[in-house]
Formats: C-alpha cells, sequence, structure tokens
C-alpha cells in the first residue's frame, strides 16, 4: 500500500518535471522559432569587403546622364511660347564631376562642374549646344577648431521648405539648367555665387557671414554665358551682396535668423522646424524686404541686361510698380508611413510679390489685343510683346519663385516601391487662384548599384486664362538614364 | 523514490541555487548589457549592411558612424556618413535627441526628417549599436530564459521587458541579456500598435576599445520576415567628437576622417 502511494507519487513528479520541462521547452521553441527565420548561409555570410573611409579626407562623386524630352503642344492658347522653346524632342548629355581634395590637413578645394550637351530638333543631330557649368570652385580653410574661411564661387543655400525657400537668397537667377520642375532636382543644378564666407560652428549655434562683390552686369566673354565654358557670373554676381546668418536649435526646436543686403536693399528672414511625434515635421519660412513687384523686377532685370526698354513695355502688364515692403513665406509640414516607406510634405507659399488676379488679366488681356489688332506690319511689335510677357514667367523661374501670390505645393516619394529596385516621386503645385495646376510623376529603377533608367511624365493643366493652361504645351515625357562612377 | 527525490532536486533546488546569488536589479542588468555595445568615450565604426530577402542579396550598405553620449540626456548622438553604394556615397544623417538632419551633398541642403522618414533607411539600424537603451527605456525583469543565440550556442539568459520612457523610436523591447557576462544577445522591438518591428541577435564578441563586444547583428524585418539583414561592426576607433560636430551646420563640413 505504501509502496503503491510512493510510486504514485513518483510518477505524479515524474509528470511534473516533465510538465515543467515541456513548459520550459515551449518557451525556447518561440525563441528558436525567430532563429528559424535566418537563412544559415546569412549566419556564415561575410559582407564583401568592408569599404574604409575616405583615403586622405578627399572624396569625388561622378556621374553621366542622359535624358531625351518629347512635349506635346496644346494648340489655341493666347500666348503661345515661341516654337524654338517647345521642340517636339530634345535630348540633354551631363557630365557631373564632384571633387573636395584636401591639400593640407585644413585647408581643401571644393570643386562641382557640370557639362551638358544640348540637342533638340532645330539642331542637326549629333551637334547641339555644349554648355559648361562650374557650379562651385572653392578653397576652404579650416581657420582653428570649428572655424572656416571659405573663398570662391560657393553654393550657399538656405531654408526649411522643400518647395519653396524665401530665405534661400543667392538662388536667385542660379538656376543654370532647367532639366526639371522639381525644386529637389533644380537645387542639385545651380550656379554658386563668387563670394568670401566665414562660419564659426559653436556647440549652441552656428554664425554664418557671407559677401559677395559685384563682378560684372554686364555682358562679356568669360565671365557670362556667352560661351560653351563661361562663367556666367552676371547670373550671381551682379550686385554686391551680403548675409549674415545665425542658425540654433532649442528643445527640438531648430531656427536661422537671416540679414541679407543686395545692391543696398535689406531683407529680414527666419526659418523654423520642428519635429511632433514620429511622424510628422512642421516647418515654417518667412522673408520679407522692400522690393518691386515680380512683373516690374522682371522688366528693370530685362532691360538691364538685355537692353529691352522695360519702361516702354510697363503698360503691356500694369500693376502696382511700387517698391514697398513685401513678405515672402513658406509653411508646411511632412507626413512620414515608415512601414510603406512614403513620404509627403505638404506646402502652403506665398509671394507678396507675385502676380495677382488682375495682374493675370492684363497678362491675358495683351495677348487678346495681339489677336484682336492682327495687323502684319506690327508683327514685330507683337513679338516683342510677347517676348516681354514670357520673360516675366521665365525670370520667376529663374529666381525659383512663385509667379502667383499663393499656391499649394505637395511632393510624395515612395520608396522601395513594389520592389527594393524602384523609387516614385510625385509632384503637385496648384495655383490657388486659378486652379490651374502642373503635375509631375518619376520613376527611378535602379538596374544596378550604379545604373539607373528614369522616367519622368509632366502634365499642364488649367482654363485657358490660368498660370498652367495657358503653356502650350500640355505634357511632357522624359525618359533618362543615369550612371553613377 | 530515489529518481524521485533526484528529479526534484534538479527541478526545484536548481533555480533556488542561482537565487543564492546576489540578485541583480533589471537596471544593473540593461546597464551592463548598455556598457557592452557601447564604449563609454565617443567612437566611430563602421557598420556594413547586406540585405537578403527570401535569402537572395538585395541590397548592401556602408556607413561610418560616429557616436557620442549626450552627458545632460545619456542619449547618444550619432553623425552617419554614408559609404556606400554610389547613389548614397557621401550622404550624411544626424540624429540629436528628436533633431533629425538629412544632408545630400548633390543639393547642398540639409532637410529636417521625422523618426519615422529615419526608420526607412537602413540607418536605423545602425542605431542599434548606440541606444542606450537604460536610459531610453524602463527595464523590468521578467525572468531568465536559455535562449540560442545567433551561433546555434545556447545561452541562459535574464530576460528584460523595456517601456519607452517617450523618446525613443521603440514603444517596448523585449531583450535577452547572456547571465554569464552580460553580453546583449537578442532584442524583440516593437511600435506603440504592439506590432513587432524588429528582431535583432547580436553576435560575433570581439574585443575592442577594451572589452567584448558584438562585430555582427542579425536583424529579421518584423513585418516582412523574409527580410534579413546582417550587420558587420568594424573600425572601432576612439574619437574626439567636438560638441560642434552636433549641429545641422556642421554636415557639409563633416568628412568622417
Amino acid at each position: 500500500m505504501v509502496s503503491k502511494r510512493i510510486s504514485s507519487a513518483f510518477q505524479r513528479g515524474l509528470i511534473l518535471a516533465a510538465a515543467l520541462g515541456l513548459c520550459r521547452q515551449s518557451g525556447l521553441a518561440g525563441q528558436d522559432e525567430d532563429l528559424d527565420l535566418i537563412p544559415d548561409f546569412i549566419s556564415a555570410a561575410q559582407p564583401a569587403a568592408t569599404p574604409s573611409p575616405a583615403a586622405g579626407g578627399n572624396s569625388y562623386k561622378f556621374f553621366i546622364e542622359d535624358e531625351a524630352q518629347t512635349n506635346s503642344r496644346r494648340h489655341g492658347v493666347l500666348l503661345p511660347l515661341p516654337d524654338k522653346y517647345v521642340p517636339a524632342w530634345s535630348n540633354r548629355f551631363t557630365f557631373y564631376g564632384k571633387a573636395d581634395i584636401r591639400l593640407t590637413p585644413s585647408l581643401s578645394l571644393n570643386i562641382v562642374d557640370r557639362f551638358n550637351h544640348l540637342s533638340d530638333m532645330h539642331s542637326d543631330f549629333p551637334s547641339g549646344v555644349a554648355q559648361n557649368d562650374l557650379n562651385e570652385a572653392y578653397l576652404s580653410w579650416n581657420a582653428y577648431r570649428e572655424y572656416y574661411l571659405d573663398a570662391g564661387r560657393i553654393n550657399l543655400k538656405s531654408g526649411v521648405a522643400v518647395g519653396f525657400n524665401p530665405t534661400d537668397f543667392f538662388k536667385k537667377n542660379a538656376i543654370s539648367l532647367r532639366t526639371s520642375e522639381d525644386p529637389i532636382v533644380l537645387r542639385e543644378n545651380r550656379l554658386g555665387t563668387v563670394m568670401a564666407r566665414a562660419q564659426g560652428i559653436l556647440p549652441f549655434g552656428t554664425l554664418t557671414l557671407a559677401a559677395a562683390p559685384e563682378i560684372s552686369d554686364r555682358p562679356g566673354r568669360f565671365i557670362t554665358d556667352r560661351t560653351s565654358f563661361a562663367l556666367a557670373l552676371q547670373r550671381t554676381n551682379a550686385y554686391p551682396r551680403y548675409l549674415a546668418k545665425i542658425s540654433s536649435s532649442y528643445k527640438a526646436i531648430s531656427s536661422d535668423l537671416l540679414y541679407y543686403r543686395e545692391n543696398c536693399t535689406s531683407y529680414l528672414g527666419a526659418n523654423v522646424s520642428r519635429s511632433i511625434g514620429d511622424s510628422f515635421v512642421f516647418y515654417g519660412e518667412w522673408s520679407g524686404g522692400r522690393r518691386h513687384s515680380l512683373t516690374t523686377d522682371a522688366l528693370i532685370y530685362d532691360a538691364k541686361l538685355y537692353g529691352v526698354d522695360g519702361a516702354k513695355y510697363a503698360y503691356v502688364v500694369p500693376g502696382d510698380s511700387k517698391r514697398r515692403f513685401r513678405n515672402q513665406a513658406a509653411a508646411g509640414f511632412s507626413y512620414t508611413e515608415s512601414a510603406r516607406k512614403r513620404s509627403t510634405f505638404v506646402e502652403y507659399h506665398y509671394n507678396e510679390a507675385g502676380m495677382t488676379n488682375k495682374d493675370w488679366g492684363n497678362w491675358f488681356l495683351a495677348g487678346y489685343a495681339e489677336r484682336l489688332l492682327d495687323f502684319p506690319e506690327l508683327a514685330s511689335v507683337y513679338d516683342q510683346v510677347n517676348t516681354v510677357l514670357w520673360s516675366i514667367r521665365d525670370y520667376a523661374q529663374r529666381n525659383t519663385e512663385p509667379i502667383t501670390r499663393q499656391q499649394l505645393f505637395i511632393r510624395n516619394q515612395w520608396q522601395e516601391a513594389f520592389t527594393k529596385k524602384l523609387d516614385l516621386a510625385n509632384l503637385l503645385q496648384l495655383n490657388a487662384a486659378d486652379r490651374s495646376f502642373f503635375l509631375q510623376s518619376s520613376a527611378k529603377y535602379s538596374l544596378t548599384d550604379n545604373l539607373f533608367l528614369n522616367l519622368s511624365v509632366y502634365f499642364y493643366a488649367g482654363p485657358e486664362h490660368s498660370e498652367y493652361g495657358s503653356i502650350n504645351k500640355w505634357s511632357a515625357i522624359k525618359p533618362g538614364m543615369t550612371y553613377l562612377f | 523514490m530515489k529518481y524521485f527525490i533526484l528529479t526534484l532536486v534538479f527541478t526545484f533546488l536548481a533555480p533556488a541555487a542561482h537565487s543564492a546569488e546576489p540578485a541583480k536589479t533589471a537596471d544593473e542588468i540593461i546597464s551592463e548589457a548598455d556598457a557592452v555595445r557601447n564604449p563609454d568615450t565617443p567612437f566611430s565604426i563602421v557598420v556594413s549592411l547586406v540585405e537578403y530577402r527570401g535569402g537572395k542579396k538585395e541590397n548592401a550598405m556602408a556607413l561610418n558612424v560616429y557616436s557620442k553620449e549626450n552627458a545632460a540626456t545619456g542619449q547618444y548622438r550619432t553623425l552617419a556618413l554614408f559609404l556606400n553604394p554610389p547613389k548614397d556615397k557621401g550622404k550624411v544623417m544626424l540624429k540629436n535627441g528628436t533633431e533629425l538632419w538629412f544632408y545630400d551633398p548633390v543639393s547642398k541642403s540639409s532637410v529636417r526628417i521625422s523618426p519615422q522618414q529615419r526608420l526607412m533607411g537602413q540607418a536605423s539600424n545602425g542605431d542599434v549599436m548606440t541606444v542606450n537603451m537604460h536610459k531610453d527605456y524602463k527595464a523590468e525583469l521578467a525572468g531568465e530564459e536559455t535562449i540560442t543565440d545567433s551561433a546555434k550556442t545556447k545561452a541562459l539568459c535574464y530576460k528584460l521587458n523595456l517601456t519607452s520612457r517617450g523618446d525613443s523610436n521603440y514603444y517596448r523591447v523585449e531583450y535577452w541579456v547572456d547571465k554569464a557576462d552580460s553580453r546583449p544577445l537578442k532584442g524583440k522591438f516593437y511600435s506603440d500598435s504592439d506590432r513587432l518591428l524588429k528582431i535583432v541577435y547580436f553576435g560575433g564578441y570581439k574585443t575592442e576599445l577594451g572589452r567584448a563586444r558584438p562585430t555582427e547583428a542579425i536583424v529579421i524585418d518584423g513585418i516582412d520576415p523574409k527580410l534579413v539583414t546582417k550587420m558587420l561592426f568594424t573600425n572601432y576607433t576612439e574619437r574626439k567628437i567636438p560638441e560642434e560636430w552636433f549641429q545641422k551646420e556642421y554636415l557639409q563640413r563633416f568628412k568622417g576622417d
């Protein structure tokens, strides 16, 4: 009886022990299942040669890119762009080189250059136009701790917004070649300004001072863009310019305060940004100073640079020609879905110097006048008026500022869309007054780590009397290829 | 009867023998594990990653990561310079608390990004090396477990349940620390909706900067478990990293040397 009881206790003990053991095993099994997710060869795999940081601090980047463009014409617009600006097809080949060479431990030479070969339906293939853009060439001296002195042609950029940067004062007239309508791409393709820059980076903030001399505002062989390899300094150094900028961060709010002076006129600017939660970044940017309206500025610029009598054509687009304090602003946020690798930027752009509804009305009225007064003997006058009208829009594009007062900007980028090798980006610019819009969709597919296929499609849509509906093309397709060395 | 007693002894007395050791608190365990991963001086490492999907290599990338602890917050601040692939070479990412910036040398502009934007890229995987778990998470000891590490060796571990103190990338973490030598061996990282985001195995322990530290990690994507990333940590180097380097204006000056 006693032995039977001991035996049953022994059995219970074994069951208990087995149960405890099983419990532990089941806990282990869960963890081992995680390990099963790792293929055996990965555990043993060694990545290819680990790249070491740049030897001697030198770094280089080179790529070649070819991009074709076909335009689909919109017919019957009031003021068509001359044919030469809307060719049925065109092609751009670019060689890009960037070098950062450490000359001594504290002195480095920075060079960024783009060589472009441009051809279109009006040129006999393979001939075309060669255009070399020396975007940057400057010496940088690390004088002491984190204090730097730079001198030469420098691309000095400011601003936190994506679509429009009111505080990016040196962007004015600096886009050398409009390879895209995407502001992020345009930023990669602009001319620096010849300047001296001093920068002190401190633990609590940064002070930047820059001074750019007036070199030339008149056409000349080497310093303007009259030859393929000229420096186009008339674009960037037409006036003496000065900038002082203080950047700091406090409790995750990052801010910049800017003072800018150009040709005896002062401007103020400010940037602020903060992330809220894990997914949002909110930001705002503002600048203000005394200036003419964009229309008047464009006429003055053309008068000075190209010898066009701006005053003579001021009647074409009459409006607010007074020089007064005007604001520019961009405010928005970015939102990210990391699981889907998508980011969206939404921005509101305000340009107090931009064209009002009345200005647009006058702009189109000039077009009507041309149509109504169809006298052959006045053809040359109409051509000039047409040139002046489009030069206003061209001026806004070259200065990378909205031509109209209010604009909505949305940019969505999707990394690894559908496949690891595909990146997509969509961009929408909406004129808040006339509801016309520009839409750009771009895809980049990586065939290898170095070779990419690109495709962009543009749409210009809106009523006849609207910013985008008045452009005499309604779409463009841009296939291309990029090879990184 | 003899077997019964022996079974009881092994089953119940073995834990008692462990409990005779001075018990460590969860905070002590996590601090010791942090010290294994993170050198106590500013340092740099080269992080090489290869991404596999379904066992097939998809992406490779390398970053030169500079890290320094913020004495005030205990959080690590990092500057990551992309060395590879060619399309990303020269880009720099700054993480200074919740202030994150991304600098592209071609456009020469810095864009402020959100923590989620950072998570989209592989740079966030580099952070598994420099997260100060003790400061970022509240730790609770959940018990002891024997797990199998990435080298297929069994190890008795402390299992810790960590909950975010606020500014961390993950809401909660399950964390296994080798009981014998405080080496972190495994972590499971969850979102605030309790979605498993990452499983990380630390391994390849070698002596670096004065003590045994992990030189590899295998990261399994929680959402897509077929996506596995192998990371190698090399070139552990002690660095003098000035505070100025964590200003966004410094990004264009950063050479990573």
